[in-house]
């Protein structure tokens, strides 16, 4: 086999493939595997952007379509500032876009999204409802139980955007799935949409609830009106997983639930330390002050976190019972800043019941005790 | 006819003020960004400014000093238009000299009330 005229070196030309040396036959194969190999990639880069332009092209002309028909019939014509009596839907204008096309639906699904996330009141009701009148939320429904997790993640999304309830069963199903991104948006779906069980999820978490979807969650809770808020003190248990029990508090703080109060002290002999420490910072946000008893007798047991929590909590309860314990620590933990710094800044926040005796400490003290107590006292240093 | 600039990076949202403010009989004019409005703001006097606060290469904090350290524009006054809802984020503006400030999402005859307000306080 004669092979290559045109690519072999000249002093090649004479010989057969075969009779090149193995490793130069090699090198040969591996450099035309390597020359096909990018020509394929190559070509498949080309079809991708020749696709991608062809979509994005078709797209457009879709959108500036739709942001026609939105400005004209929905935004133009705000009709009325009462939510509850829009009556006009600009349905019959929609019918006349391609929606028997998914790709189509997916487009006006994204834009009817977007108007909704710069727009409240009754543009946002008006979009809702024009969704709904088009049935596009079927294909929301149907990616509920598609084998891709960013489906199912994308389908939840659309739903909790656009407010659209009956899937709560489906969703709290969801928030048990092993993908973490499909349990946050369940979760965030039932908090926002659920009528009769916004909470129940709370029940069956078996994973930790991170920070990040404390966070998310909190913020759908607190901006979500007519709720009924539950008595968060029935997850502050141990049975209930020790990220639930946090966010539980967190909860209970923010919707002063002081009936949770004997549920967080209780919480005090958790074996986990930052439960105990989110107990007890609870307690000082509440001011719960039948557990300054009980958190300055644990003072001396207890680990470094829950002994910052409980010296802020005593400033936060700030009956000033306890100030000379506040004063007791604040001397005597020289080798810890931490205690030393939380120390003062609670002594500082009994400024108006005991102005007089935290004058007299910061005269009396000296050094670096003198310079952590100006510290704290300088309300232009926020920590 | 009351001449009023908008500057908003998002397309889609720079063209639905355009049709709501041109609605109400005013001019407009549309920046993307920073620089864009820093050039129609040294050749032009306006009666209004509309501005978003995230914005490419100047955000609407560094335009509306400008604005209001600017010797053809010092006066006219400035509505925020921001998702940032941050109290710093606002009083910033406030201190800044801006006029207005309106959080995303919300009701696009808010704006117009708001504009038409501030155009007939300035005008007087």
């Amino acid at each position: 086999m004669k092979l290559g005229y045109t690519i072999l070196p000249y002093s090649w030309q004479t010989q057969s493939f075969y009779d090149l040396p193995v490793f130069i036959q090699g090198a040969i194969v591996v450099s035309l595997l390597a020359i096909g190999a990018t020509v394929l990639v190559f070509l498949r880069i080309l079809m991708i952007r020749v696709i991608r332009f062809y979509y994005r092209r078709r797209g457009q002309r879709l959108r500036s379509q739709i942001d026609m028909l939105i400005m004209e019939h929905i935004i133009s014509s705000e009709p009325v500032r009462d939510i509850a009596t829009i009556v006009f839907l600009p349905t019959a204008a929609f019918q006349h876009l391609p929606l028997h096309k998914r790709w189509a639906r997916r487009i006006l699904v994204h834009r009817l999204q977007k108007y909704r996330s710069n727009f409240s009141g009754s543009v946002s009701e008006s979009l809702r409802q024009l969704y709904i009148a088009l049935g596009l939320q079927k294909d929301a429904a149907r990616d509920l139980h598609a084998l891709s997790w960013s489906k199912k993640v994308g389908a939840l999304g659309e739903l909790f955007n656009m407010e659209i309830g009956g899937y709560e069963s489906q969703a709290l199903h969801l928030t048990q799935h092993r993908n973490r991104y499909v349990r946050g948006m369940a979760r965030c779906y039932i908090v926002k949409i659920s009528e009769d069980h916004p909470f129940s999820f709370l029940d069956h978490i078996n994973a930790p609830l991170v920070s990040w979807e404390q966070f998310e969650l909190f913020k759908i809770i607190t901006d979500r009106q007519g709720l009924a808020i539950p008595a968060f003190a029935k997850w502050m248990n141990e049975q209930y997983h020790p990220s639930v029990v946090s966010f539980s508090l967190k909860l209970a703080v923010h919707f002063m639930q002081f009936d949770a109060i004997p549920r967080m002290i209780a919480l005090l002999d958790s074996p986990l330390v930052a439960i105990r420490a989110e107990a007890v910072n609870s307690l000082g946000k509440l001011m719960a002050q039948e557990a300054e008893d009980i958190l300055v007798m644990r003072y001396s047991y207890e680990e470094l976190p829950v002994q910052i929590e409980i010296l802020k909590a005593i400033g936060r309860i700030g009956t000033g019972r306890y100030l000379p314990f506040l004063e007791y620590i604040f001397h005597t933990s020289a080798n810890d800043f931490l205690l030393r710094k939380h120390s003062a800044k609670s002594i500082e926040r009994h400024r108006f019941t005991a102005g007089i005796e935290i004058e007299k400490l910061l005269n009396t003290s000296a050094g670096d005790e003198h310079l952590h107590l100006q510290h704290a006292l300088n309300p232009l240093i926020k920590y | 006819m009351k001449k009023i600039l908008v500057i908003e990076d998002d397309t889609l949202m720079l063209r639905t003020i355009e049709l709501i403010l041109k609605k109400q009989g005013y001019i407009v004019d549309l920046a993307a960004n920073g620089k864009d409005a820093m050039t129609a703001l040294t050749g032009n006097h306006y009666d209004l400014v509309i501005t978003d606060i995230m914005l490419p290469f100047a955000n609407g904090f560094e335009l509306v000093s400008k604005i209001k350290n600017s010797s053809t524009n010092t006066n006219v006054p400035v509505i925020i238009i921001s998702a940032i809802t941050h109290e710093s984020s606002i009083t910033d503006g406030f201190e800044l000299g801006v006029d207005d400030y309106l959080r995303k999402p919300f009701v696009p005859s808010e704006l117009v009330l708001r504009v038409n307000r501030l155009i007939e306080k300035t005008a007087v």
